[in-house]
């Protein structure tokens, strides 16, 4: 009884808490961060446009979260526009790509600060870094050969998608050159979060000088010399997340600049009142 | 006896143990992909009208499941690959099944569609062009299995043929750290450091903390062991994992 009452007092520090449980796990975040993921995922293409979703609970259980978040989820991914629901005997969830993306990221973008973005940049360093040194070092002739090939497509590539998809390709394969299950998950992951920022307002001489680096990195691979990979792939990282950030700062200066016409300052309040609003209306009902 | 002598006397010994311990388990795990291969011919053999469907393949699930279910443990993921344009209704299929953490066969899901990013083309990889090319049963791998565990295995896989013409095949995931349980009990005994590599130099496992699985071998590494010339020729000539070799790793 006396052991059960002073328990009461004591609780778990946060860094403990934290490191048991990854972000998503946290109960208020995880129907968010399903919508979120759901959302990159049809962005990037890896659910099609109009695609039918599957039922709710095999949804639910394939991104293994119950009904009730899943539920959440696609209600959040409904008000983003990014699905349908239809009623009826063709009833169902329904997938509806932006029609146009660079609309869409320059939102995105927007959403980030400088530092989410830095951060971000910094995580992917390390991963790219490290998966490129271990590659250099790991990696056998079949895989360099297969990594030449992965940017022979790149360089190939001609649409914005394409480019995205061979450069994914690309970052996710050194990763398994590097024989490690977990550098490649989280190459893939990374890669779902950042991928489509990247070819934003990308022109051609961008692409060159993107080829260009992609194409060394990958020879220093084969030339077995870890340190050079690791130095050449986090530049590579350095100047995308400097690209990234110019980008994101113009947003600030467009921004200031719009305010002084009417028009972009209504729907900045628009913006802000529905988001409100959405907060205001989950907290009424919880 | 020299010392390098004894080395090399004890790393044939080692080979041929290693040999002994698992070809019996690679072999009932091709048995059951000869199996597969069977009743995907039958299959293809029967098919009345035009050709295959993927339904068609529903009739391999009892075989897939059983497999999973015998192999517990060792194999990660089991089923047939179809060759490019042999079903109708699909261009590339797999009907491929995998044991989730909770025990059940759950179904992979690819994306087989060339057009989209994770475009999931199986025809280039080892598994699928080794025994395509040879006729053989082959052991790909170690390699990071993306697709389907996520983690890092091995693929036994053996060609189907219809006649001449190549239908697919039939192939099976074996985790890396299912192996090592068979492997490390033997390597453990030796007094050198020791590792166990495929034909190309990957380490499979070894008995020493400066050579891990996914490790190339060091060229400059003391002596080898061929794990088939450790056994006789005939086995040797029938198993896949002949050409893997046992090599002293002490760099000098």
């Amino acid at each position: 009884m006396a052991a059960a009452d002073q328990s009461l007092d004591v609780s778990l520090t946060t860094m403990a808490v934290r490191a048991i449980l990854t972000p998503q796990d946290a109960p208020s975040g995880r129907a968010a961060m399903i919508a979120n993921r759901l959302g990159q995922a049809i962005r990037l293409g890896l659910i099609r446009d109009r695609e039918q979703f599957p039922s709710e609970a095999r949804l639910a259980e394939q991104l293994n979260v119950s009904t009730v978040t899943l539920r959440d989820a696609l209600a959040r991914l409904r008000e983003q526009g990014l699905v349908t629901t239809r009623r009826g005997r063709v009833g169902g969830t329904f997938v509806r790509a932006p029609s146009d993306p660079s609309a869409w990221l320059g939102q995105r973008l927007r959403q980030l600060s400088t530092q989410d973005l830095r951060d971000l940049g910094d995580h992917r360093s390390a991963i790219a870094g490290t998966a490129a040194y271990l590659a250099a070092k790991r990696a056998m002739p079949d895989e360099i050969d297969n990594l030449r090939r992965q940017v022979d497509r790149l360089r190939r590539a001609e649409t914005a998608n394409e480019r995205r998809r061979a450069d994914t390709q690309l970052s996710i394969e050194i990763a398994a050159a590097a024989q490690s299950p977990r550098l490649t998950h989280e190459a893939l992951r990374l890669r779902a979060e950042v991928g489509d920022l990247l070819w934003l307002q990308l022109d051609e001489r961008e692409h060159a000088v993107a080829v260009r680096a992609r194409t060394r990195l990958v020879a220093t691979i084969g030339d077995r010399n870890p340190s050079l990979a690791r130095e050449l792939a986090e530049r590579q990282v350095e100047s995308e997340t400097a690209r990234l950030l110019e980008l994101r700062l113009r947003c600030y200066s467009v921004a200031d600049a719009g305010r002084r016409t009417p028009r972009s300052a209504s729907d900045g309040n628009s913006r802000e009142s529905s988001a409100a609003k959405r907060r205001r209306s989950r907290a009424e009902s919880s | 006896m020299s010392p390098r002598t004894r080395t090399a006397s004890e790393l044939t010994r080692a080979a041929g143990e290693l040999f002994t311990a698992l070809v019996p388990a690679f072999d009932r795990v091709f048995d059951d992909l000869d199996r597969l291969a069977d009743e995907m011919r039958r299959i293809a053999a029967g098919a009345p009208g035009p050709g295959l469907y993927r339904d068609d393949l529903y009739a391999l699930r009892h075989l897939i499941f059983d497999s999973l279910e015998r192999h517990r443990g060792l194999v990660a993921g089991t089923g047939v690959i179809t060759a490019p344009d042999l079903l109708i209704d699909a261009p590339r299929w797999l009907e491929w099944w995998w044991t989730k953490a909770s025990g059940t066969p759950e179904e992979l899901r690819v994306n087989l569609d060339p057009t989209a990013p994770d475009f999931f083309d199986y025809a280039t990889t080892e598994w699928y062009a080794g025994p395509e090319r040879s006729g053989r049963r082959h052991v790909a791998g170690p390699y990071v299995d993306y697709a389907c565990t996520n983690d890092y295995a091995v693929t036994l896989s053996v060609p189907i043929r219809d006649h001449e013409a190549m239908i697919g095949v039939a192939a099976a995931d074996v985790l890396v750290s299912s192996l090592e349980a068979r492997v490390l009990p033997v390597l453990a005994g030796l007094a050198r450091p020791v590792a166990l590599a495929n034909a190309a130099g990957r380490v499979i496992a070894s008995n020493s903390a400066r050579c891990a699985p996914g490790f190339r071998v060091p060229a400059n590494a003391r002596s080898n062991a061929v794990l088939g010339s450790a056994a006789t020729r005939e086995r040797a000539d029938a198993s896949s994992i002949a050409s893997w070799v046992l090599v002293d790793v002490d760099q000098r």
